[in-house]
């Protein structure tokens, strides 16, 4: 079950991390004893009491305390850190299942790279703010207070006079703080604008060379590099001066320890260990006095992304509560459907009605921004549609669990995303471990198959950024070949040719009268030649239909169809002219 | 932070923390900046001198003023007092001037890191323009940005953040040593047992962090990796209801990540706690030793609290020491891929006398043309034809076939393997590219949009075509009419990589970018994604347009393109097999007869 909480991560690991405080206290108490240690044996020395026996204890007693030191330092790095890896491991799992698992219209509107800032970088802050940030806060308190409290009992005048200095400190840092990580936020965005000039540039290499655009481009890249250039100058600038003065003020704690340690001891107030030790501790006040800054921004980048991975968990996702209806029909009826994207305003889908029978291929034709993909996402549940205006099988899709209904469909969608691993592992995506006989029957259908055959490891080649590059056809074929290998009730074609040759075609449009035996199938294109082989052709334009029927009807209608068949038979007319 | 994601997952070797080729290399950019750098190096000298100064007059306060005095020997407290004070106020100014200098160095050194990284810059982007394309088909887009962006910071991080620290902590470490050999040259000899130790276990954890640290870069890159593939191609996933696998195989990735972590935990709070004990080891011979000493009068109170200060800043530098050197490491790996960029060479140079055809005439031709990719796979085979001024060729064939390999060879995108290419009857190698390629407009298949205004997309960064030369090449399109739909017409900022432009749109302004620039020649891969047929009709009158009076090579997929032109060549596994006009090839009844029939075998059927 998904945690319901951020700190619910952190509170089965309870134990694990209270124990690593404690050794973490132990660390610290015992750094803050070896002062005292070195107090006692100076001052020992100084009454002419020390014995070399108690000299060699002295240094045993130092070596023992340091070891000690050591390995409880070792146990609460381990605990404390270790188990905050194991919390960022168990969230980042938790994050990753939750993102599959939402609805397609939440990656409409969140950007991946922002998807993949928080499941990195957000959960990385988290990580470091409660693991780091708000247990090394608390260890700091506790040298901050330990070493005050030692300090007052060694001497507390010259004590409160070394320590003055430091609430100044602290002022200090939450009034400049914000501002040079304001500088320091415009120096990033530099930085962000430098990338995206080269990335521009890179990626499209081929037009900056095609128009002699080098020059060009140098001179843009350059303006983005100085501009980078100049920021990080203003930020050293602000930042040089602050750590100055960060330096200069815990510096006055050690000059007042000379200087009233001095009259102290010159006073008969104060020993010569008790100087000594004074001046170890004042070091150990500095550290906690300039992590504050450190930690208060740990533990405010934390906050704010604790905010951000949790405004992706509570997103609901794409699973509900239908229960299963148990056998559903393969009969799609749309009815009076009228539907809009969530992030855009204008209607996609309008009184949008059809049926389509049982076994009965329909083809949808239409322009580009007509609404034919739109009606598959729909039918995929990809988006929700309206109650009542989408059914399969006699059942409202919003009543089939979401799961069910997609286990109908082989889908070869429009974009044929393939994913960087094998080309076997990519057509037998839908199914586990088909034999390679089947693949290869799905792949010659798909008609890629030579061309598999003609990869460096046939079935077995990677594809993607780090293997081979596929061709825009070999891509859209392969993916044909994984939509036929799901061997699902319904097969859904999302303009299956768009990147094939003339040849190809001819040969998967047979793959396709193949497979649409026994099946539904919903075919979309722009091909005459591809939708002739339904036993329907709907046009639809604007989100509504405007013609259907079987080509003989719509070619008789004189309508749309047919100023596209001629537009398309055009070229051949005038062919058979000579 | 400045990482972004998806370059994470890129080679990611460790090489050497000081490798001197890379350093004499990087010394090179330096040399600009030498006054700026021995500065910085003074000042560090000098702030090593006042860091050591400080506990020094400490010292030296304690043995003359606190512990001398003696109010029974008759000592005036004020006049001790006052001496005491001139003492502090020393110590006070010192601190001063430490915290100008430090900052003067700090701002300096900005100065010059700055410098450096922008003149890196510079040059990886220089050198990257000049590149020819087979440099960018061998290397993925993400790896050539990080060269231009996060590697050069990488180097920026190891100089002003270790490099120059390094040498302060030098300086003070030699300062150190010759302050405690100065005081006891016995007790500093015993001091110092520890530090072969130490430098033994450095030495034996080294590669094993190393290794360590390995692990997990790269396991992060495969996790970072595969979450970015999952959300990219989420719909597939929900298409095929994969959810629950990929989330398995995710948990499994993810694991390995935590456990490859957990290495370098363990690796590094070893050595962690190991150094602090070894370090602790002279305090403790300090309090055994110098305890004995100061007993015996042979070491003063003074001396030994300036051992006790000096012992910690003497081991102050290693703590954090594996963190710097990681970051020397990946410095110097990046330094490596910058300098490869750098140094790569241009296998296709301008030539030394360069040739400008006066008239330029514009003929295109191809003489007996092999070329190959990879030096293996011969793509074009023996192809020879020649387009006269003002003419159009059209290019058809399977994909494969070496059509557009065939487009690509006039611009001298890349070079020829055997045979020749001719423009305007000069060898392509005889030109300057700039100058050829100027010659030349180029319509590609996948157009490409930066994210600009509409009218930089159009005109690029060729100032002299002007505000209405980009307009009416537009209007000439047809691409008027969703232009000035566009809320800010010609300043419309598109998205990056034209994302809300249709496929039709796209290419429309792929035409007026062409048209605009106005070549003698054309090369044109059409488009074979498949577009409504208002916008098929805009874009076919586009073509006729574009294509008029210039001579054009088109890889063509438009029946009615193909049949405008003047000649068709038909490509075969690299050959041409046949040519001659539409007419004359249906007439052969030969592969382009066969390949027209097919298309539309299916309405003759009926």
């Amino acid at each position: 079950m998904r945690a319901h909480r951020i700190r619910d991560y952190f509170f089965p690991h309870k134990w694990w991390l209270i124990t690593g405080f404690v050794f973490l206290i132990i660390t610290s108490g015992i750094q803050l004893m070896i002062p005292m240690v070195v107090r006692f044996t100076v001052n020992n020395l100084e009454a002419e009491m020390a014995t070399s026996q108690f000299l060699l204890q002295a240094g045993m007693l130092y070596l023992a305390l340091t070891g000690i030191r050591a390995a409880a330092r070792f146990a609460w790095r381990f605990m404390i850190f270790g188990t905050s890896r194991k919390i960022e491991r168990n969230m980042r799992d938790d994050l990753y299942e939750h993102i599959m698992q939402l609805p397609v219209e939440f990656f409409g509107r969140r950007r991946i790279g922002d998807l993949m800032a928080i499941s990195s970088n957000d959960i990385d802050a988290v990580r470091r703010a409660v693991g780091f940030g708000l247990l090394i806060a608390l260890d700091m308190l506790v040298m901050l207070i330990g070493s005050i409290y030692f300090m007052a009992q060694i001497n507390p005048r010259v004590t409160m006079l070394a320590i003055l200095p430091m609430p100044f400190m602290a002022i200090l840092l939450l009034t400049i703080g914000p501002r040079i990580r304001k500088i320091f936020t415009q120096v990033q965005e530099s930085f962000a604008a430098l990338t995206v000039t080269a990335e521009e540039n890179v990626t499209g290499v081929r037009v900056v060379k095609a128009y002699c655009q080098e020059a060009g481009e140098e001179d843009r890249f350059r303006k983005s590099n100085l501009h980078y250039k100049k920021m990080n100058l203003k930020m050293a600038l602000i930042d040089g001066a602050f750590h100055g003065v960060m330096f200069l003020l815990p510096s006055l704690s050690l000059v007042a320890i000379l200087f009233f340690g001095g009259i102290e001891y010159m006073q008969g107030q104060l020993h010569i260990g008790g100087f000594l030790a004074l001046s170890m501790y004042v070091r150990s006040l500095r550290m906690p006095m300039q992590s504050i800054g450190f930690i208060y921004r740990m533990i405010q980048r934390g906050r704010v992304s604790i905010k951000r991975i949790w405004d992706v968990l509570i997103e609901k996702t794409d699973f509900g509560q239908e229960e299963s209806p148990g056998h559903i029909d393969t009969m799609i009826e749309f009815n009076d459907l009228t539907f809009s994207y969530p992030e855009h305003k204008h209607i996609a889908v309008k009184d949008f009605s059809l049926k389509v029978k049982k076994g009965e291929t329909v083809a949808i034709m239409g322009r580009t921004g007509s609404g034919k993909s739109t009606i598959i996402n729909l039918l995929l549940r990809l988006y929700d549609p309206p109650p009542g205006t989408v059914s399969v099988g006699g059942i409202d899709i919003l009543d089939i669990p979401k799961r069910e209904l997609r286990a109908l469909f082989g889908t070869a969608p429009q974009e044929a995303f393939l994913f960087t691993n094998s080309i076997r592992e990519n057509i037998s995506f839908a199914r586990s471990r088909p034999s390679d006989e089947e693949i290869q029957r799905v792949a010659e259908s798909a008609h890629v198959y030579d061309d598999i055959m003609d990869m460096p490891d046939k079935l077995d080649t990677i594809i993607g950024e780090r293997g081979i590059t596929l061709s825009g056809g070999q891509r859209q074929r392969t993916s044909l070949a994984r939509a036929f290998l799901a061997d699902r009730k319904i097969l859904i074609l999302d303009d299956p040719l768009s990147a094939v040759d003339t040849v190809t075609e001819a040969g998967i449009l047979r793959a396709i009268e193949r497979e649409k035996k026994n099946r539904t199938v919903i075919l979309v294109t722009n091909r005459v030649n591809a939708a002739r082989m339904a036993d329907r052709i709907v046009v639809i334009e604007r989100g509504s239909i405007i013609e259907q029927g079987t080509e003989k009807e719509l070619l008789r209608k004189n309508g749309a169809y047919t100023e596209v068949y001629k537009h398309q038979q055009f070229e051949v007319n005038i062919e058979k002219e000579p | 932070m400045q990482h972004s994601p998806q370059q994470d997952f890129q080679e990611e070797v460790l090489g050497k923390a000081v490798d001197m080729k890379h350093i004499q290399r990087l010394m090179r950019y330096l040399r600009p900046y030498t006054t700026p750098v021995l500065v910085t190096l003074f000042l560090l000298i000098a702030l090593s001198g006042l860091t050591l100064l400080t506990p020094k007059i400490i010292a030296h306060a304690i043995d003359t003023i606190i512990k001398t005095f003696d109010a029974t020997a008759g000592h005036q407290f004020t006049e001790y007092r006052n001496s005491l004070a001139k003492q502090a106020l020393f110590i006070l100014a010192i601190f001063g001037v430490r915290a100008i200098v430090t900052m003067l160095q700090q701002v300096l050194l900005e100065y010059v890191g700055q410098g450096i990284m922008f003149d890196l810059r510079r040059d990886v982007f220089k050198r990257l323009q000049e590149l020819p394309l087979s440099y960018y088909d061998r290397n993925p887009a993400g790896r050539l940005i990080t060269r231009a962006t996060n590697d050069i910071n990488v180097i920026n991080e190891a100089f002003s953040g270790v490099l120059i620290y390094v040498c302060r902590d030098m300086f003070i470490m030699v300062g150190v040593l010759v302050l405690l050999f100065a005081m006891n040259l016995e007790l500093t000899f015993f001091m110092l047992i520890p530090v072969p130790l130490l430098v033994v276990a450095s030495a034996l954890f080294r590669p094993i962090s190393r290794r360590c640290w390995r692990a997990v870069r790269t396991m992060v890159a495969k996790t970072n990796a595969f979450m970015h593939e999952s959300f990219s191609g989420v719909h597939i996933v929900k298409m095929f209801n994969r959810e629950k696998q990929l989330g398995d195989e995710f948990h499994a990735i993810n694991n390995a990540n935590y456990l490859a972590r957990l290495k370098v935990l363990r690796v590094d709070s070893l050595f962690n706690s190991m150094t602090l004990i070894l370090t602790s080891i002279p305090i403790s011979l300090l309090l055994w030793l110098g305890g004995t000493r100061v007993a015996a009068m042979d070491l003063s109170f003074g001396e030994f609290y300036l051992y006790l200060t000096l012992l910690r800043m003497l081991f102050m530098p290693i703590t954090g020491i594996a963190e710097k050197y990681i970051l020397m490491q990946s410095a110097m790996a990046s330094g490596e891929r910058i300098f490869q960029v750098i140094d790569q060479p241009d296998q296709m140079p301008d030539p030394v006398k360069p040739v400008a055809p006066q008239p330029f005439k514009g003929s295109v031709e191809f003489r007996g043309v092999t070329f190959s990719y990879d030096g293996k796979r011969e793509i074009l085979k023996d192809v020879s034809f020649k387009v006269k001024p003002g003419q159009t060729l059209a290019l058809v064939g399977n994909t494969g076939s070496g059509k557009t390999t065939t487009t690509s060879l006039i611009s001298r995108f890349y070079d020829v393997t055997g045979g020749q290419v001719q423009v305007s009857g000069i060898d392509v190698r005889d030109f300057m590219k700039s100058e050829l390629r100027a010659h030349i407009g180029i319509v590609m298949q996948e157009v490409f949009i930066f994210s600009s205004t509409v009218r930089d997309n159009v005109r690029l960064s060729s100032t002299d075509i002007s505000d209405e030369d980009v307009w009416s090449a537009i209007k000439a399109v047809g691409a008027d009419e969703f232009v000035s739909q566009l809320p800010n017409g010609l300043d419309e900022v598109l998205a990056e990589r034209g994302t809300g432009l249709s496929v039709g749109q796209r290419q429309l302004l792929a035409f007026a970018r062409a048209l605009a620039h106005d070549r003698a020649i054309i090369v044109l891969d059409e488009a074979t994604a498949s577009v409504d047929t208002k916008s098929e009709m805009l874009i076919q009158k586009a073509t006729e347009l574009l294509l008029k009076n210039r001579t054009s090579i088109v890889v063509a997929h438009r029946l009615s393109t193909i049949k405008n032109a003047d000649r068709i060549l038909v490509f075969k596994d690299g050959r041409i097999v046949e040519e001659g006009n539409h007419a004359e090839l249906i007439a052969k009844e030969g592969a382009y007869f066969k390949m027209y029939n097919l298309q539309f075998a299916q309405q003759e059927d009926d």
